[in-house]
């Protein structure tokens, strides 16, 4: 098994384990921890592909995308848990914890 | 192709086990603190896969800051976990038809050969970057592809973040945030504070400087950059300026304006949109690189402290008819 083919396939078990976070957790932060485990999976599965052996370089290009991805990733994650600071006070069925439905 | 060593499935068993760790911990608490460990190992595979760019970026990012904005929500939430009413995934005539309609549509893309493209070992664009790197003004390929073979997705992308940092302050009440100084802080995080922003400011324009030619640039200065704002905003509030005021602003929208600008200019002497000459290339990169810095370390801490404000102060989010404390 070649190392690209191992972090590739552990990219997209990552993936998969996020979206079932994202799927069965109920918990607005565990989701959005779920969704940052799925952005994880999809980055070391492009990396893996950039990866070209022990002596030979890696492709920059996959590299300057998940670069940009991460910082795109943390910003979104920010407004996102700003966005859950936001539901406590305004969604209506809050107070009386979730009975309806 | 290089074979996986022990460490290698090591290292991937480590990393599947932190994500589970992270989603299925029944304490909250511990799976935040699971997520920071994960990033940090995050970090360990990007610089086993030769992206120390990236293992620069996700330890600041991924395990410092984003880890930092989860403990905050999770100590001002309290007791109190937010989570949307939603059923538990049922197996009816739905969920079964959809399931099966998943499996056809992955089944007939693996027909299509979608998933044995990466199969075969392609050279990637590795020569192509490499060919013309002396054309770009930089030495690190890493760098030469953000900011100038591909400047057009980074413009868009400090556009995103800036868009992130407008919604927040779109959703901020009108008000100014009252800073209360006869709040008492840590004076240990004091001169803790004092003692080390001041080299991560001057770490952050290392890694600025250093992007040129080795493993750093615009990101991961500014995440360093962010981390010494939030460290500033944790030990001593007030003295953070308003995010409101006209400098910030301005350096909020600094990244997104230079490449604009720059970006223009060049269109004025005859190039295209953000393509840069390559006598010049080298200064305006730095030009863009500098001014990005700043916006994204500010945006960051920024957005730390919206959060925190926003999660310390709920009275101002009541409309005030119903009277819970």
């Amino acid at each position: 098994m070649t190392v690209a083919l191992l972090y590739s396939i552990t990219g997209f078990l990552l993936f998969l384990m996020g979206i079932c976070g994202l799927i069965f957790r109920s918990s607005l932060i565990r989701r959005a921890l779920a969704l940052n485990i799925t952005a994880s999976g999809i980055f070391l599965f492009i990396v893996a592909q950039a990866y070209k052996g022990e002596s030979a370089l890696p492709d920059p290009v996959p590299h300057g995308l998940v670069l940009t991805g991460i910082v795109i990733g943390a910003s979104a994650t920010a407004l996102m848990i700003y966005l859950i600071g936001v539901l406590r006070y305004v969604s209506p069925g809050d107070n009386d914890s979730g009975e309806e439905e | 192709m290089a074979a996986a060593t022990p460490s290698d499935i090591l290292l991937c068993l480590l990393i599947l086990s932190l994500a589970l760790g992270v989603l299925g911990d029944a304490n909250p608490f511990r799976g935040v603190i699971i997520f920071i460990v994960f990033g940090l190992v995050m970090a360990l595979s990007w610089t086993r896969l030769d992206a120390p760019d990236l293992a620069l970026a996700e330890a600041a990012l991924g395990a410092g800051v984003i880890g930092v904005l989860f403990l905050v929500a999770l100590r001002k939430q309290g007791e109190k976990d937010v989570s949307l009413a939603t059923q538990r995934l049922r197996l009816n005539s739905v969920t079964i038809i959809s399931g099966l309609l998943l499996i056809v549509f992955i089944v007939y893309l693996g027909a299509l050969g979608v998933f044995s493209a990466w199969k075969t070992p392609g050279k990637g664009l590795v020569e192509p970057v490499y060919e013309s790197l002396h054309l770009t003004g930089v030495s690190n390929p890493v760098t030469a592809v953000i900011l100038n073979y591909r400047a057009y997705d980074t413009f868009l992308e400090i556009g995103v973040l800036y868009l992130v940092m407008l919604s927040v302050f779109a959703l901020q009440p009108d008000e100014k945030a009252k800073f209360t100084s006869t709040e008492q802080y840590d004076r240990m995080l004091r001169s803790y504070a004092r003692g080390i922003v001041p080299f991560m400011v001057l770490a952050a324009g290392y890694l600025l400087w250093a992007g040129a030619f080795r493993p750093g640039g615009a990101f991961q200065a500014g995440a360093m950059l962010g981390g010494a704002g939030i460290l500033l905003h944790l030990s001593r509030p007030a003295m953070l300026l308003d995010m409101r005021g006209l400098v910030a602003r301005l350096s909020l929208v600094a990244g997104f304006f230079s490449f604009c600008i720059l970006g223009i200019l060049a269109m004025l002497y005859g190039f295209d949109f953000l393509q840069w000459p390559s006598h010049l290339a080298k200064h305006a990169i730095l030009t863009v690189e500098t001014a990005s810095t700043l916006s994204i370390g500010l945006t960051l801490t920024g957005l730390y402290a919206s959060v925190e404000r926003k999660l310390i102060s709920p009275a101002i989010f009541y409309s005030g008819e119903e009277d819970n404390p």
